[in-house]
């Protein structure tokens, strides 16, 4: 079946989008053609306002719409503790717990060796300039556990210790999960597990 | 729908929608194939494990439409003291690229396999991590036809006794460098390289474990089979710069002088 040019585009759009196929694509599209003006004029600024408005933390590199992102400006929350993620999704999975009560780093990405995506490529430096004032006194790795993540975790655990020695303690989340799995889809059970039993590395 | 069984480790994967995988997998029978591993990225997964790269699994596929699908795997061996190293990590992942690069799926070679297998068990069994690899590297050309010569020149058949020789990627082993035109890809090398490579070139797997190579002897052979399986691949290796020799003869290719 042939769709009006207008029609086509937006399906073609929608296929872009990460887990949409072209059967979920169309579905989405007649969806808009059956909605209010009103309904898609607020999706479509919802859109353009997300991609104005939110920016990465200067300190944190999570998501944000403020300065300074809403945790590292909580002085309630412990500022002596920092916990480690690949992806800002993972914030957002550690944060569902509400077992955690310190800071996160996102190196926004991982070390994969296959993909050729070295530790330069990664929020490591800026890892390490947030150590340097000692304020934080325990690293909590929380990357994925499959090779990519362990990776990381080791490669981080290495220059940590070789740069703060024993003045900063460094942990692995005890993951709970079987190896291979995203951190992303851990039930909540399973990760509050995880934080409490994690382990010095 | 056609289901068979086999012998496999994963060498490659990269995530499919929102909770799946294409594997490819190295398998004794079939050689290289790809395979969906449906669901292996949902913690609880019995695919999550046998889905990461190096896991040695018995593994059940159906064949599919456009792929074939893992639909069970049983773990035989999953490497654990790889996983728990950074270098070894490295070494093994650049082993599971060059098995990747050199071969085309469903060409079956049990001894690649073999091969393969019995690198990951020296990693693993902490042999030398870097000789475990100049001799994967070795086996590995050898069982595919690539094998470089270090016998004697390719050009006149003599072997200076002492002094520097060349290696040439082109020629696929050493020249004399005065019986003729050295060719212009020549990597320049001491003679005493060849008995160390000869020596890699027929050891048994379970006996490298027993050898000494000098600093200057890993560093010359790095170099030679660096070159050597870049002229065969004519690309390079994604991997090759996470290991500690990554640099050498990174930039350009030495001239012999
Ligand atoms: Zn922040
Ligand atoms: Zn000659």
């Amino acid at each position: 079946m042939r769709f009006a040019k207008p029609l086509a585009k937006l399906v073609a759009e929608f296929e872009k989008l990460p887990g949409i196929g072209p059967k979920s694509a169309q579905r989405l599209a007649f969806h808009i053609l059956r909605i209010s003006d009103d309904q898609a004029r607020a999706l479509a600024e919802a859109v353009l306002d997300v991609k104005e408005r939110i920016k990465t933390c200067p300190v944190c590199f999570n998501f944000t719409d403020q300065e300074l992102c809403e945790i590292c400006a909580d002085p309630e929350r412990d500022h002596s503790l920092l916990c480690v993620v690949a992806e800002p999704r993972d914030v957002a999975a550690v944060e569902k717990t509400n077992e955690y009560r310190g800071l996160y780093h996102v190196l926004g990405g991982v070390i994969s060796p296959m993909d050729g995506i070295g530790p330069d490529a990664l929020r490591i430096q800026e890892l390490f300039a947030r150590l340097a004032d000692g304020t934080v006194r325990e690293v909590i790795l929380a990357t994925n556990p499959t090779i990519e993540g362990d990776t990381t975790a080791m490669y981080i655990a290495r220059e940590i210790r070789s740069t703060f020695g024993d003045n900063v303690r460094v942990t692995r989340i005890a993951h709970g999960m079987p190896v291979g799995s995203d951190m992303d889809y851990a039930d909540q059970a399973t990760l509050i597990h995880a934080l409490q039993w994690r382990r010095e590395i | 729908m056609k289901v068979y069984v086999d012998s496999g480790i994963v060498i490659r994967r990269i995530d499919l929608g929102e909770k799946d995988r294409i594997l490819t997998i190295y398998t004794k029978e079939y050689g290289k194939l790809s395979a969906v591993a449906k669901g292996c990225r949902r913690p609880g997964s019995k695919l999550a494990g046998p889905s990461e790269p190096f896991v040695h699994s018995k593994m059940m596929f159906a064949a599919g439409r456009d792929l074939d699908i893992l639909t069970q795997a049983d773990v035989r061996e999953s490497f654990p003291n790889i996983r728990r190293n950074v270098t070894t990590a490295s070494y093994a992942i650049y082993i599971l690229e060059l098995v990747d690069k050199f071969t085309e799926e469903r060409q079956p070679n049990s001894e690649l396999f073999d091969l393969l297998l019995s690198g990951l068990y020296m990693l693993e069994s902490e042999t030398d991590p870097e000789l475990t690899t100049r001799y994967f590297e070795l086996q590995i050309l050898k069982a595919l036809g690539y094998e470089p010569h270090f016998e004697a020149c390719l050009r006149c058949g003599n072997l200076p006794r002492s002094g520097r020789i060349a290696f040439s990627p082109s020629l696929g082993g050493i020249h004399c460098c005065s019986c003729s035109a050295v060719p212009n890809d020549a990597i320049s090398i001491p003679v005493a390289l060849v008995s160390y490579a000869r020596v890699l070139k027929a050891v048994e797997p379970n006996r490298v474990r027993d050898l000494r190579f000098p600093t200057g002897a890993r560093r010359d052979l790095a170099r030679v089979l660096k070159w050597h399986i870049r002229y065969r691949l004519d690309s390079d290796l994604k991997s090759v710069n996470f290991l500690p020799q990554g640099h050498i003869g990174a930039a350009t290719q030495p001239r012999s002088n």
